[in-house]
């Protein structure tokens, strides 16, 4: 059963064509129930934009989504209790402890409070839940963001970033929370930057640049969709400039241990013949397994362009 | 539902130190007003301030500096929802746009009765205090109407608060704009209604000049009325004279429902 369906999901930023700027550009998926869905790309590409269409605080500009089965805007408040989310940046009131913030939550959720204790010590805020808000870490801010996410026993988690501002020990232990999520049968829908991790942890995943989708499917079938090998020649820049011409050739990187191409068709003897054809002789030739960071550079080649211009 | 969103408005407000402040200052206004005023008695020996016939000049300052009070409170109550994106998260949790602003609506109500009702408890309770013999804590037709319309003061001011910091999003431009408004209207009704009659008509129902002609005391009060005519007659000025009563009830009825109704409309179009 599809816990989460989008068709054509769009939004649309201002009104004049001329000014406006195309947030999401009809983005369509399916995150079944069970999975964990990593939903990647980077900054500005739409990401938190969509997930804030699902949970009901930016209105779309097209198409439609329906989550359990619901697409009327009636049902789909009701069906929102059965999630819970966070979203970039832990949104509490200041004024108020972590304790008083999550009795807000709790009341909403309609959940009793020693649901709010054993969320508060599975983050490990039991001892600063009566602290105000306002004097907690970033680090602690996330922890708290994700007991409230978690007081309802949801059974959709859609996490935004939570690894945003935690400590190596704190991410390890978002990942963990989410396996043990998952090793109960919740469905997790995960916008990260944390690439390795989304490939440690994620079942699915879609790429999503410029607001539209550039890939999903499993985690295994988007990193081998592109076959690649690793070269090493004499003349590096000689490889690079054939490579480059190559019409098999979907992108050529540098890398520590020589030349990285991405290929559309896995056939690496002919790339051999190719080489040789051209005059050059390589002294290594060997299929490379890319990793999901490869396949998402690949994918939003162009997007960090002008960092990596500022960096050279 | 109701007693969800009551519970949680009654959390955010009760842990909100800017709320507290705002009420203490605007009783302790009251207090010592209706202090003063008793001492004045006490020093003069004419019992003025003593019930009922004190009941105007309880309710009299509160009506008109009390709305604004209201106003500041709700500004604050409303307008960090947005910048601190609280509101966004009270959705992400299950509230509905509709029930958050719902919410609101459940807070502001009782907030605007609370305040209506400060001046009368504290001055009334003060009033009891006069040692004049002829007291009776009776509230007549005329004090109980003035009652009715500080609360519509209060209800008109406090949904234009709301409704600033529903489309503003920010407590300071919120605040800005409220008092600058306060300022503007009153420019603005000099200057348009010097141009014509009809428009000087028009001008008598604006926001601000409906509040103020609301809580004067001599809609209510026919010999007030009558007294300050006379004076007026002897100077050789126009004689006061006031639309019906309940034509203003409407009028300011009718102002809250659409700035109510923007307020709505704006939250259920804008994204959180």
């Amino acid at each position: 059963m599809a816990v989460i369906e989008t068709f054509g999901l769009t939004k649309r930023y201002g009104t004049r064509r001329g000014n406006s700027v195309l947030a999401v550009d009809e983005v369509s998926i399916a995150v079944e129930q069970g999975q964990v869905f990593g939903f990647l790309g980077p900054n500005g590409s739409g990401k938190t934009t969509t997930i804030g269409m699902l949970v009901g605080i930016i209105n779309p500009t097209g198409g439609s989504f329906r989550l359990f089965g619901a697409s009327e805007p009636q049902d789909l408040v009701a069906v929102r209790t059965r999630l819970g989310a966070t979203l970039e940046t832990p949104n509490f009131y200041p004024y108020m402890t972590g304790l008083d913030n999550l009795r807000v939550a709790a009341a909403i959720k309609g959940v009793s409070r020693p649901r709010i204790d054993e969320c508060l010590e599975l983050v490990g805020l039991a001892d600063r839940a009566r602290h105000r808000f306002k004097t907690y870490s970033l680090g602690m801010k996330q922890r708290l963001a994700l007991a409230a996410t978690m007081l309802n026993d949801p059974e959709l988690v859609i996490l935004d970033e939570p690894a945003n501002g935690l400590d190596p020990q704190g991410m390890r232990e978002i990942r963990e929370i989410i396996r043990i999520l998952a090793g109960r049968g919740k469905t997790i829908f995960l916008s990260s930057h944390l690439l390795w991790e989304v490939e440690r942890t994620c079942t699915h995943v879609a790429i999503v640049r410029k607001g539209r989708i550039v890939t999903t499917g499993t985690v295994a079938e988007v990193v081998s969709a592109g076959t690649a090998a690793l070269l090493r020649a004499e003349d590096e820049d000689a490889l690079v400039a054939a490579l480059e011409e190559y019409p098999e050739a979907t992108s050529v990187q540098r890398s520590d241990n020589g030349v990285v191409v991405a290929l559309t068709s896995g056939d690496l003897a002919a790339l051999n013949r190719y080489l040789a054809g051209m005059g050059i002789h390589v002294s290594h030739l060997a299929p490379y397994r890319q990793s999901l960071e490869d396949v998402f550079i690949d994918l939003t080649e162009g997007d960090f362009g002008s960092m990596t211009e500022i960096a050279t | 539902m109701i007693g969800v969103l009551v519970r949680i408005e009654a959390l955010k407000t009760a842990k909100r130190l800017g709320f507290w402040v705002t009420t203490g200052l605007f009783a302790a206004f009251n207090a010592m007003f209706a202090f003063s005023s008793l001492r004045s008695d006490m020093t003069r020996e004419s019992y003025t301030f003593a019930l009922p016939e004190a009941w105007r000049t309880i309710i009299e300052p509160g009506a008109n500096i009390g709305p604004f009070f209201l106003g500041v409170v709700m500004i604050l109550l409303v307008a960090p929802e947005f910048s601190w994106r609280t509101a966004r998260q009270n959705v992400i949790d299950g509230l509905s746009k509709e029930r958050f602003f719902a919410g609101k609506v459940i807070l502001f109500l009782p907030l605007t009765v609370v305040y209506a009702a400060i001046p009368v408890v504290i001055g009334g309770t003060v009033a009891l205090l006069s040692p004049s013999e002829t007291g009776s804590p009776l509230v007549g037709p005329s004090d109980f109407n003035f009652m009715i319309a500080s609360w519509l003061g209060h209800l008109l001011v406090g949904s234009g608060a709301f409704l600033l910091a529903a489309l503003l999003r920010t407590s300071g431009a919120a605040m800005g704009i409220l008092f600058v408004y306060l300022l503007v209207e009153q420019i603005f009704a000099d200057l348009i209604g010097r141009s014509s009659e009809i428009l000087s008509a028009v001008t008598d129902f604006l926001p601000i000049s409906t509040q103020e002609v609301l809580v004067s005391p001599p809609l209510h009060y026919p010999r007030v009325l009558a007294e300050q005519n006379a004076l007026r007659a002897e100077q050789g000025r126009p004689l006061l004279e006031f639309h019906d009563f309940w034509l203003l009830v409407v009028v300011a009825l009718a102002y809250c429902a659409v700035f109510l109704a923007i307020a709505f409309l704006s939250l259920r179009r804008r994204d959180l």
